[in-house]
C-alpha cells in the first residue's frame, strides 16, 4: 500500500498521524526560530512538496526554484500556522500549489508535455486498514467521479491548468469543462463528508 | 434557496475555484486580497484546501537535491553563525546575505566589468567588480548604506531581453565576495546594467525583485 511505501522511504517507522504531528512539532520550532527544524521538516515534507512541484512545473530547474521558495515562505510564515484549523501538511502543500500557481502564471508559454494522468504513487486504496486514511478515503471518493470528472479535476489541482487550458487539453467544450468540474468537487466534498 | 445560502453557496464556489487553482488573474488577486480580510472567505478557502490536500499526498514523492537545502539556508541567513557571531560583534552590520559567500576577497588584479554605484546625495555607496577568473563578484561599501531596519539590499544584474538575476544581498558597509554561479555569469556577460532593490530581510523570497528599484548603475568594463 502506498501511504506504507512512502512511509519506510521517507518517514521510517511514522505512521500518518506521527508524521503530521512531527510537522506540527516542527513548524512550531520554525516559528520559534531554531534552524535544525528547518533542515528536519525539509527532510520530511521536502520529498511531497518537490513531487508535487515537478507535477505542477513540469520543468526541473523551476520546481527546484519554487521549492527555494516555498521553504522560505514556510519558515517566514511558521508563526501563522494554527493547528486547531487544520493538518500542517495540508496547509504546507497549500504553500507549495500557489507559488506553483503564480510561476505557470508567469510562465504560460511552457510546452505542455504531461501524461493524461498524473503519476500517483502505486497502491490499493482498498486494502487500507479501518478508518482510512484521508488519502484512501479521497480514492475511494474519486474512484466514484466519472473518468473525464477525475482527469478534469487533476489537470486543475496538480498540473495548475485553467479552465481553459483543460478544454484545448481535453478536446471538450470550456462550458463542459466547467461544469464536469463543478460538480466533481462537489460531489467529492459530499462522498469525503458522509 | 434563501439569499443568504445562495450568496453563501456562491462564495464557495468562488472559494473552491480559487483552491483548485481555475481562478485567475485580477479575480484571484481580489480573492486574495478578500480573504486576507474576511474570516468567512477565509473559513471556506480553508476547507477546500483541507478537503483537497489528498490529491497531492497520493503523488509520488521526489527526494529534492540536498542543495537546495544549503541554497535555502543561505536566502534565510541560517548558515556560518561564526560569521554572524563575528560580524555582530565589531557591529558593522555586515549583511548576512543569501548568496554571498563569506570570506576575505580573493582579488585579481583588475576586475573585467565594474559598476559605481552612487546614493542619493552623489556619494559612492558600492562599487561593484566582476572577476572572470576565477568568477567572482567583489562588493565594496565605503560608507554606510542607509536602509529600513527590516529591510536588505539586493543587487541585479539586467540582462538584455531577460529577467533580472539576483547577485546577493549587499553589505551596508564594508567588503563582501560571492563565487559567480553560471546564471549569473551569463547574465553579468548580457548586462550593462545593475540594480539595486529594497527586499525584506536576507532577499527577495521569490526570485525576482519584490520591492522598489533604488539605484541602478552602469556596468562596464573598466577604463
Amino acid at each position: 500500500m502506498w501511504v506504507r511505501a512512502y512511509q519506510t522511504r521517507y518517514n521510517e517507522g511514522m505512521d500518518v498521524d506521527q508524521r503530521e504531528a512531527a510537522t506540527r512539532a516542527l513548524l512550531r520550532r520554525c516559528a520559534a526560530r531554531e534552524p535544525r527544524a528547518l533542515e528536519q521538516l525539509y527532510s520530511l515534507a521536502g520529498p511531497l512538496l518537490f513531487g508535487l512541484l515537478t507535477r505542477m512545473l513540469r520543468r526541473h530547474a523551476l520546481a527546484e526554484e519554487a521549492l527555494q521558495d516555498v521553504f522560505v515562505r514556510i519558515w517566514q510564515r511558521a508563526g501563522q500556522y494554527q493547528e486547531e484549523r487544520g493538518s500542517a501538511l495540508a496547509w504546507l502543500i497549500g504553500i507549495a500549489r500557489y507559488r506553483a500557481i503564480d510561476l505557470l502564471r508567469q510562465e504560460r508559454a511552457a510546452p505542455v508535455l504531461m501524461p493524461a494522468v498524473p503519476e500517483t504513487a502505486a497502491g490499493d486504496a482498498d486494502q487500507e486498514p479501518h478508518p482510512p486514511t484521508p488519502t484512501a478515503l479521497l480514492e475511494r471518493c474519486l474512484a466514484r467521479l466519472s473518468d473525464d470528472q477525475q482527469r478534469c479535476l487533476q489537470f486543475a489541482f496538480i498540473n495548475g491548468r485553467s479552465h481553459q487550458e483543460i478544454s484545448q487539453l481535453t478536446g471538450n467544450p470550456l462550458g463542459t469543462v466547467k461544469s464536469w468540474i463543478r460538480r466533481a468537487l462537489f460531489a467529492l466534498r459530499e462522498c469525503l463528508e458522509s | 434557496m434563501q439569499p443568504a445560502a445562495r450568496h453563501s453557496h456562491l462564495l464557495d464556489r468562488l472559494a473552491a475555484d480559487y483552491v483548485l487553482g481555475t481562478m485567475r488573474g485580477g479575480a484571484r488577486a481580489r480573492f486574495e486580497r478578500w480573504r486576507g480580510t474576511s474570516t468567512l472567505v477565509d473559513e471556506l478557502a480553508r476547507r477546500w484546501e483541507q478537503q483537497l490536500a489528498p490529491l497531492a499526498i497520493r503523488l509520488r514523492p521526489v527526494a529534492p537535491p540536498p542543495v537546495l537545502l544549503a541554497r535555502i539556508q543561505r536566502r534565510l541567513s541560517l548558515t556560518a553563525p561564526t560569521w554572524r557571531g563575528w560580524a555582530s560583534g565589531l557591529a558593522l552590520g555586515l549583511l548576512l546575505a543569501a548568496v554571498l559567500a563569506y570570506g576575505p576577497a580573493v582579488r585579481a588584479p583588475h576586475p573585467d566589468q565594474l559598476a559605481l554605484i552612487n546614493n542619493g546625495v552623489g556619494a559612492l555607496q558600492w562599487r561593484v567588480e566582476v572577476y572572470a577568473q576565477p568568477a567572482r563578484l567583489v562588493v565594496g561599501s565605503p560608507v554606510l548604506a542607509a536602509k529600513p531596519a527590516d529591510r536588505d539590499f539586493e543587487l541585479w544584474a539586467l540582462p538584455a531581453g531577460a529577467p533580472a538575476v539576483s547577485l546577493g544581498v549587499m553589505p551596508v558597509r564594508g567588503e563582501a565576495s560571492t563565487r559567480l554561479n553560471a546564471a549569473q555569469r551569463q547574465a553579468l556577460a548580457r548586462s550593462v546594467q545593475v540594480a539595486v532593490s529594497v527586499e525584506p530581510r536576507g532577499g527577495s523570497p521569490t526570485g525576482h525583485a519584490t520591492g522598489p528599484v533604488v539605484f541602478v548603475a552602469a556596468l562596464r568594463a573598466p577604463g
